[in-house]
């Protein structure tokens, strides 16, 4: 039966052109709906593949079964012996559950001492069910922004022009967002536009080929990447892969094709970043560099198209370039005409938000909290000098023309006018470096002046949008307080390691309202630490590890990850298992002990609870030393050794003697050794090894 | 080609393709947007077909005559068509080709650009349009209006025609373009620039035009007690214009810029609101003339 066989799907919805930075995402989630869409439907299959340009999504799906499978659905009735009286007729138990269930008593099945009813729905065509599946598909995408266009309600995110549904050589027919699907697919906009019609799945790569358009995004990628590197290599260059920027280009082609142009010699004198800015920021354009790795005055564009009118399409982009890089030279002198310092005053008249007060008022502030890092660092005099100074000085590039043209230069053009200016190199690269890290993937900065600065711009940041109530929720991110959040996170655990957060919130909230706001700092602390969470995960860190230390105490931060790489590396060390064997008999019993209580050696009285009493207080202090030296896997390793004196002591004493006093110095000898197993890590919070507040089988044993 | 064959082509073009062809508003504008043909148009169900030149005037952005790219007044062509038209973006690139581009021979791309005017209510989404890597045009869907949301949705095209004629015309200066043979750009505009520059940056007072603009308020406000809406949105105009003149003349601490906006934003939004209300009680008279 021709039915039976699998076939191929192939769904392409045309659009007009999406976002670049949002396309892979939605392709993403395309393959996500179209899978649990299939599963719903109870359509089996075997590859999916989702593919896309600007202007198309694509699913394809391979081995697609041909009918639905059958829906089985059993309903349990009341038991044989209820349901027939002794002569075998129904009572009315079976004959009220067959009128409920709208069936004949006869057609009531017996399964394993029971009646039931079973439904046994036939699976349908698939080409039928898609009809269904495909659009409900494709309206579950969900977009930050979706439009609405013409005279329809329905919403997306770019107007969908055309849609293209075909099982093998079938067509899948039905509305989308009042668009019928059809056989026809359209080409690239001028070299082929269509429409052209694709007579099964499994034609449509050789029909997209002649129509001029590379859907896959990975084969597309690897063309760009390879004629933008041909074409840097014509010019006895390489390509200065601006990070995103391919990716970028990538979505904004059906048809890639790189460009040459030049520029002027003479702006090679503009600072590096600078050019490759301007190069990026307005025609996604990648700059040449020689091999020594000195920029040449040249520029690869991708253009979407073929290879005529090239020479015209490169005119035109070393038109517009030349236009921008004479402005970018325009406000570089501008900007250079007076000392950085001497924009500070307009930043009194610069608004960092609405209700958010000046930036002259953040730069105060920002100073003022860098002092109490330098204190708490204990910066010597010159490294504090540092270190206020380019507090001071940070933010005064937003007053110039350059980053109020290109927001992405803060910080590059600071560094480069405080250079400029005069001032002290090292106070230069602070500047520079306070914006790091940018990205997830940049390093953080390696002087601690650098650090400082950055770590007060952001906390001061968030207690600003926190105290405003501006914080980041679910999909809103206003101001990118995640990434500051991140930025955050990077810097105590890494060049500030050692810097509590909440002495640091404190400060800053009192900068702002010259009062502490326990409700603000509880806040951005859970925020911090969400960030600070992904960091260890990040990491490798498995989430067990990371709770239990986190539960053990954030502050500092430097400590926690600390913390969690020893726990980590001692989780595999055979020491591990005996520790945890002691804290699992101790933690349970440790918890009914009086708060207020310390063991009392003179009530021990039996040779066990002696023993490890003796044990215990022979390595506590040397436990408490190498935890507070920060020397956690040989801190354990040392509690480790308690295990056979406190197997003895549940094997040979009963905890919950009868004579309050003695049981409760017990409790409290437990408590201690309890304390000290876990005050780096709670270790009952690691997956499948124990619990804490369960008292462990052992121990109920032991009391019986 | 010069300046005022790309006007005349561009109006032969969208008029063949039924839209009225206006004449420039007469109030000082910012951009083709805020003049009442596409502001109030593009409100309330009734279809809405136009296309207009529009000079655009952003003093802040006044530069003496003396930058090649940066003017005091620039011109934008305005194309509204309400509902959108399913083959608009066809419609926009068939355009281009009017203007004399063979579009296989260059680069034309359509770049993410989302639209926001905050003192109209107004935002949208779309694209600006790219030449071999120029901005040409954007291209909108207006999506919220006066704070109401736009039902049919009307398309916003902004053709920068200084843009379109350098490329066209070869020219690197804005004041070498060609407005019609023997007259240039310089010949018509730059003493415009240096005089209007001159005023916004040094000389207007900032007294008078902060009491202009109270009065252009008060004024507006008044109209819209009598349900006057276009005499009210002239003066919504104004108010917009004195506060970019204030902008310009760098008078404005933070939170002083920040309340004006907030006031000129309420009035525009009373404004739409009123013309709603009028538009409905008239039963949408372009409903009955045009057919969706």
């Amino acid at each position: 039966m021709a039915e039976s066989r699998i076939r191929d799907l192939l769904l392409e919805v045309g659009t007009e052109e999406i976002p670049a930075r949002l396309l892979d995402e939605l392709l993403e989630q395309l393959a996500a709906q179209a899978a649990v869409h299939l599963a719903a439907a109870r359509l089996d299959h075997g590859s999916l593949r989702v593919m896309g340009t600007p202007r198309r999504l694509v699913l394809l799906v391979e081995g697609l079964a041909a009918r639905q499978r059958d829906a089985v659905t059993e309903v349990k009735g009341p038991p044989v012996g209820v349901a027939f009286d002794r002569d075998g007729n129904p009572t009315a138990a079976a004959r009220g559950f067959a009128r409920n269930q709208g069936v004949r008593i006869d057609e009531l099945e017996v399964r394993a001492g029971y009646l039931y009813v079973v439904r046994r729905e036939p699976g349908r065509p698939a080409v039928q069910v898609l009809t269904e599946v495909l659009p409900a598909t494709v309206t579950a995408l969900e977009f930050a922004r979706p439009m609405r266009w013409g005279v329809g309600e329905t919403r997306f995110i770019r107007p969908i022009r055309w849609v293209l549904a075909l099982l093998d050589d079938e067509l899948v027919r039905f509305e989308l967002v009042g668009v019928w699907s059809d056989r026809y697919t359209r080409g690239h906009r001028f070299l082929a536009p269509g429409p052209h019609e694709v007579e099964s799945a499994q034609q449509y790569p050789a029909v997209m080929r002649r129509a001029c358009v590379i859907v896959d995004p990975a084969e597309r990628r690897r063309m760009v990447r390879r004629r933008v590197e041909a074409a840097a290599r014509r010019e006895q260059g390489r390509v200065v892969w601006v990070p995103g920027l391919l990716d970028e280009v990538n979505n904004l082609v059906e048809h890639p094709t790189a460009v040459v142009g030049g520029y002027d010699p003479d702006y090679l004198d503009l600072p590096r970043e600078v050019l490759v800015t301007v190069m990026r920021h307005h025609q996604r354009c990648f700059p040449v560099e020689d091999a020594a790795g000195k920029l040449l005055p040249r520029f690869v564009a991708v253009r979407c198209g073929g290879r005529r009118g090239l020479d015209t399409v490169a005119r035109g982009n070393a038109w517009v370039l030349r236009a921008r890089l004479a402005d970018a030279r325009f406000f570089y002198q501008e900007d250079c005409r007076e000392p950085l310092d001497a924009l500070l005053e307009r930043l009194q008249s610069m608004s960092f938000g609405e209700g958010l007060g000046t930036v002259r008022d953040r730069v105060h502030r920002i100073v003022a909290l860098t002092a109490h890092l330098a204190r708490e660092l204990g910066m010597d005099e010159r490294e504090r000098k540092v270190a206020l100074r380019a507090a001071e000085l940070c933010k005064a590039d937003l007053a110039t023309r350059m980053v109020y043209e290109y927001p992405e230069l803060a910080g590059v053009m600071g560094c480069e006018y405080a250079r400029r200016s005069g001032e002290d190199p090292a106070v230069a690269r602070a500047i520079y470096e306070h914006c790091l890290p940018r990205t997830a993937e940049d390093d953080p900065p390696a002087s601690r002046p650098g650090a400082a600065v950055g770590l007060a711009d952001r906390v001061d940041a968030l207690v600003a949008f926190f105290r405003a109530g501006l914080e980041a929720s679910g999909s809103q991110d206003p101001f990118g307080q995640r990434r500051l959040a991140h930025g955050v996170v990077r810097l105590l655990a890494g060049p500030l390691g050692g810097i509590r957060l909440d002495g640091l919130l404190s400060r800053a909230i009192e900068l702002h309202a010259e009062a502490t706001d326990r409700q603000v700092a509880d806040r951005l602390t859970d925020f911090l630490l969400v960030r600070f969470r992904s960091l260890l995960a990040d990491e490798g860190l498995r989430p067990d590890v990371v709770e239990a230390v986190l539960a053990a105490g954030h502050d500092p931060l430097s400590r926690a990850l600390a913390r969690a790489r020893a726990l980590e590396r001692f989780r595999s060390t055979p020491a591990f298992a005996d520790l945890l064997a002691t804290n699992i008999r101790v933690v349970g019993l440790a918890g009914r002990a009086r708060p207020d209580r310390s063991p009392d050696p003179g009530s021990l009285s039996e040779p066990a609870e002696l023993d490890l009493y003796r044990a215990f207080t022979a390595l506590r202090d040397r436990a408490r030393s190498l935890l507070a030296d920060g020397r956690y896997e040989e801190c354990w390793s040392v509690l480790a050794g308690l295990r056979p004196a406190v197997d003895a002591f549940f094997d040979g004493v009963l905890v919950m003697a009868p004579d309050p006093t003695v049981r409760d110095n017990r409790l409290a000898l437990l408590a201690e050794i309890a304390a000290l197993i876990n005050a780096a890590a709670d270790l009952g919070r690691l997956s499948g090894e124990g619990q804490p507040g369960k008292e462990p089988p052992s121990v109920q044993r032991n009391r019986r | 080609m010069t300046f005022q064959e790309i006007i005349a082509r561009l109006h032969r073009f969208w008029a063949d393709r039924g839209c009225a062809v206006v004449q420039p508003y007469d109030v000082e504008l910012g951009a083709g947007t805020m003049s009442p043909a596409t502001f109030l148009r593009v409100l309330g169900p009734e279809p809405w077909k136009v296309a207009y030149v529009q000079p655009c005037r952003r003093p802040a952005d006044g530069r003496f005559g003396e930058n090649p790219n940066r003017v005091y007044q620039h011109h934008q062509y305005q194309v509204i068509l309400k509902p959108s038209p399913d083959d608009i973006q066809d419609l926009y690139l068939e355009s281009l080709t009017a203007l004399g581009l063979d579009l296989r021979e260059h680069d034309v791309r359509f770049v993410e650009d989302n639209w926001e005017a905050p003192t109209l209510g107004a935002w949208g989404l779309g694209w600006e349009v790219w030449l071999d890597g120029m901005e040409i045009t954007q291209f909108t869907y207006f999506q919220q209006v006066g704070g109401y949301d736009c039902r049919p949705v009307a398309v916003e095209l902004a053709y920068g025609l200084e843009r379109v004629a350098a490329y066209l015309q070869e020219v690197e200066n804005v004041f070498d373009l060609v407005w019609t043979p023997g007259l240039t750009y310089r010949d018509l505009f730059h003493r415009a620039e240096v005089e209007h520059t001159t005023y916004a940056m040094e000389a207007a007072d900032p007294g008078v035009l902060t009491q202009l603009f109270e009065l252009y308020e008060t004024e507006a406000s008044r109209a819209l007690d009598r349900e006057l809406v276009l005499p009210a949105y002239d003066c919504v105009l104004r108010c917009s214009h004195t506060f970019n003149l204030l902008d310009a003349r760098g008078v404005m601490g933070v939170a002083r810029r920040a309340a004006l906006l907030a006031r000129v934003q309420r009035l525009s939004r009373r404004t739409a609101q009123v013309y709603l209300q009028q538009r409905q009680a008239l039963g949408y008279p372009l409903l009955r003339q045009y057919s969706l």
